[in-house]
């Protein structure tokens, strides 16, 4: 079988620029919020939303932590904040542009829509352009929108509950997402209902230096529950691009909510998302995070437990390659009602240079008797060139507790690879194996199209892996 | 270098070490090593020197002293025949690990002593030395400076007492350096009475197949900060550290442990042990890192934490900075609980009361260090401190 396995980045096409409907220009101004928020036709208090997000971005200072030297690259006023690919939001596949299409057809995602997917909201530059929600969640009351058209079509919902888990104030990145979002996802599960099949979204940057601010939404009211899926692939292109999204998630009494993303970007993608969930009394939420691609990823996936009995659970896998890549990621749970769980399982493979950090928060408040917590990371070292650091953080306020935390590091040992290559299989079949054994808690996790990309992906990877 | 320069040194040392100090910033509280602690509670204004608010720890020594060097450093740089060994490593710690607090200390210690080993001693009976306080001093700082030669090993215990009934800052550095195939067994008890703050800065540099066993017990104190380094610099060079910290009231206490894997085959391992009780709060944060030449590396880190009440606080952040594949092994764990009901419901069917079931179980937590503390008789007085603190006794 012929396998595209040049070390080339799978997606690496882009579209020609001309058909944009508008662009905006580069750098960060009072105007261009305004104008972005103007051509929205947002309500006024999203409009001062922004404004005042925009005043607290130029006040907050970089993180002092991290890649500090990598961030410091990142040129604010060299990036386009908003860029709309099309007029109008887009019912059917048909009447999506054939110019867009064409870039999907390659990424596959119309024969992932086709078999099961409930609704896909494409996001092609910084706008949704398709949308299909399928006649049974609409009979149910899910709503699966872009983010703007909900604000537009639910301001009482989106108005209660936006920004009232990440403000604002929270960091430099949150605050930059503020002023200038556009598009994401907004869902919201009515009492009692649940949501069978993955609600599913695809995301893509094109456009060079653009930058993308998605928000994302999602309320699971009383005792529902809603799986959500986010995937990423970019084309590859030679000026940097930062991506910075705002996700929000709010599971309400016994309500779940699973949020997968497997993101793919470029190598000159800066990835710096802030991403929280809070779960009320008896809720579960899932965090189930894969990064592949991008050049620095900072993204610590957050569960606040408020309510009591809830349940929080992170799983994470990285994938450093290259030494032009930097996956910083984590998780951090806060306890913050008794009687509350919580697991994190962290998985980070680096190879060829690269470098891969678990960067992870556990809290204790006061108060939170009869707490479990367990943090476990794997670390897995394919070469003596690579890098993998683990900084996690305990922080416990309250006697009644159980916290365990463990972390290993290590590299694919000679005897595993020994024992496999003398059941016939070659090193490099043998080392896939093992990678792909040291992953499965993770991959095991996804729905099946999902496991099978991971896994061709990994496998693309690992080429090259041996000598 | 001339004569007069050389007979200055020590002196100058002293002025450039607080020119230094001045110009290095108080610690940001943002970095890691600080979050715990405010950097502001062990700062102190050199205006208030040399007025004579600053005082010495006497220095007393007991064990059998054949063969060994120890004596004031102020003393031994005096002496002829140590002022070559002082020339040498003086100030070599703080020199590669620039620190605030201990260019403070070397700006203005006043005692503290140096020990050395000559090539292929070896003292088996543990020595003792005990630093006291005047009781009266609101701030000291001491310097120690450890030098083994080549194949020589010693049991070496580390009493400091301060028991004071008016506030004291102490400012401690220990500079160690460990030769070809030493071995330091080293064990710090810190009894300090709950108006004392400190800061205990050590580090160690250790060469090809030297072994330094290091034990912390943190009883005492008000704010005890501890920053403990070791540099495995050749191969097979091993460091082993145990700590034991037993808090109550608001007594607070902030450990850091660096520990660097620089050559082939080096093995660390380390133990931490916290019981809190009261309103007490332990930091405990740890940095492994293993370099790019340190292969076939083992490297263990474990901190465990008992919390005894629901107003004791515990924090633990163990890293570890990983740049080669081929370790034989680097993991660390950190648990944090309270005393198992599992573990109290047995000993209570056994016929023993909840409070003394308690007890036998806090002992067992603390027990693996505690049996690392190289003299029995010294192992005993800790456990009966141990016991007083936990009000058994």
């Amino acid at each position: 079988m012929a396998l595209e396995l040049n070390n080339e980045y799978q997606y690496g096409f882009h579209d020609s620029e001309e058909n944009y409907a508008f662009k905006s220009t580069r750098g960060l101004t009072k105007e261009i919020v305004l104008s972005i928020s103007k051509m929205k036709n947002e309500p006024k208090w999203m409009t001062e939303f922004r404004l005042k997000a925009l005043e607290i971005f130029y006040k907050k200072p970089m993180p002092k932590w991290g890649n500090t030297g990598l961030l410091a690259e990142i040129d604010f006023e060299n990036i386009f904040y908003y860029v709309k690919s099309s007029e109008k939001q887009e019912k059917n596949w048909e009447d999506v542009p054939k110019e867009i299409k064409n870039t999907f057809d390659r990424l596959g995602i119309p024969e992932a829509e086709r078999k099961f997917l409930a609704g896909v909201s494409a996001q092609y530059e910084s706008e949704v352009v398709y949308h299909s929600l399928r006649e049974d969640l609409k009979k149910l009351g899910v709503l699966f929108l872009d983010m703007d058209s909900g604000l537009r079509e639910h301001p009482e919902i989106v108005k209660k509950y936006f920004a009232t888990i990440i403000p604002s104030e929270d960091n430099k990145f949150a605050a930059l997402n503020s002023a200038v979002w556009s598009g994401g996802s907004f869902i919201y599960v009515p009492p009692n209902t649940n949501v069978e099949i993955p609600l599913q979204a695809y995301f893509r940057i094109n456009t060079e230096n653009m930058g993308q601010f998605e928000r994302t939404l999602i309320i699971a009211d009383e005792g529902s529950s809603v799986h959500y899926i986010e995937g990423c692939t970019a084309p590859t292109y030679s000026s940097d691009s930062l991506h910075s999204a705002v996700v929000e998630l709010i599971a309400l009494k016994n309500a779940k909510i699973r949020y997968t993303t497997i993101q793919n970007w470029s190598k000159n993608v800066y990835n710096l998302v802030t991403k929280r969930a809070v779960a009320h009394e008896g809720a579960v939420v899932e965090w189930l995070d894969g990064n592949m691609g991008s050049k620095l990823t900072m993204k610590y996936p957050s569960i606040y437990l408020v309510g009591e009995r809830a349940h929080g659970e992170v799983v994470s896998v990285a994938l450093a390659s290259g030494s032009d890549q930097h996956q910083d990621a984590g998780a951090k749970i806060v306890h913050a009602a008794p009687n509350t769980t919580s697991v994190i399982t962290s998985k980070s493979i680096s190879r060829n240079g690269g470098r891969a950090t678990y960067r992870g928060l556990l809290k204790v408040h006061k108060g939170a008797f009869n707490v479990k917590s367990t943090v476990k990371c794997d670390a897995l070292m394919l070469d003596e060139k690579s890098r993998s650091d683990t900084y996690p953080t305990m922080e416990i306020d309250e006697k009644g507790v159980q916290i365990e935390h463990e972390a290993t590091v290590s590299k694919i040992e000679d005897e595993k690879l020994f024992y496999l290559m003398s059941r016939g299989l070659s090193e490099e079949q043998a080392k896939l194996m093992i990678v792909n054994g040291f992953m499965e808690p993770f991959v095991k996790e996804l729905p099946m199209e999902y496991a099978v990309e991971l896994n061709r992906l990994i496998e693309l990877e690992m080429e090259g892996a041996v000598g | 270098m001339t004569e007069v320069l050389v007979d200055n040194w020590l002196e100058e040392k002293k002025r450039q070490a607080k020119t230094a100090y001045e110009n290095c910033p108080i610690p940001d509280k943002v970095s890691h090593l600080w979050k715990y602690s405010d950097p502001e509670c062990f700062e102190y204004d050199l205006k208030n020197l040399p007025v004579c608010s600053s005082g010495k720890l006497k220095l007393s020594v007991s064990g059998n002293l054949n063969n060994v060097v120890i004596m004031e450093l102020s003393e031994a740089y005096k002496n002829e025949k140590y002022k070559e060994l002082i020339l040498k490593y003086f100030g070599k710690h703080t020199e590669s690990y620039p620190n605030r607090l201990a260019l403070l200390n070397e700006s203005i210690w006043s005692s503290g002593y140096f020990l050395c080993l000559k090539k292929n001693q070896k003292v088996e009976e543990p020595i003792t030395v005990k630093l006291s306080s005047d009781g009266v001093s609101d701030f000291c700082a001491v310097r120690n400076l450890i030098v083994l030669e080549e194949g020589s090993s010693i049991n070496l215990i580390d009493e400091i007492v301060a028991e004071n009934k008016t506030p004291l800052l102490i400012n401690l550095v220990s500079e160690i350096f460990l030769d070809k195939n030493s071995k330091l067994n080293y064990a710090n008890i810190q009894l300090y009475s709950k108006e004392v703050t400190s800061h205990n800065f050590q580090r160690a540099k250790l060469e090809e197949k030297s072994e330094l066993t290091n034990v912390f017990i943190a009883l005492g104190g008000k704010i005890s900060k501890v920053d403990l380094g070791a540099n495995l610099s050749k191969s097979h060079a091993q460091v082993t550290t145990y700590g034991i910290v037993l808090g109550d009231n608001n007594q607070k206490f902030d450990h850091h442990t660096t520990v660097e894997h620089n050559a082939p085959y080096t093995k660390s391992d380390l133990n931490f042990r916290v019981a809190l009780k009261g309103k007490a709060r332990s930091a405990y944060t740890g940095n492994l890192k293993i370099s790019h030449e340190a292969i076939k590396s083992d490297a263990h880190q474990e901190n465990r934490n008992l919390l005894l009440s629901a107003d004791a606080k515990a924090e633990s952040i163990p890293e570890l900075e990983i740049l080669t594949n081929d370790v034989t092994r680097c993991n660390h764990g950190v648990t944090v609980g309270q005393i198992d009901k599992d573990q109290l419901y047995y000993l209570m069917t056994r016929g023993l009361e909840q409070g003394e079931a308690e007890q036998i179980i806090i002992e067992g937590f603390l027990e693996p260090t505690l049996s690392k503390i190289p003299d029995k008789a010294l192992n005993e007085e800790v456990s009966l401190r141990i016991k007083k603190k936990l009000g058994v006794v």
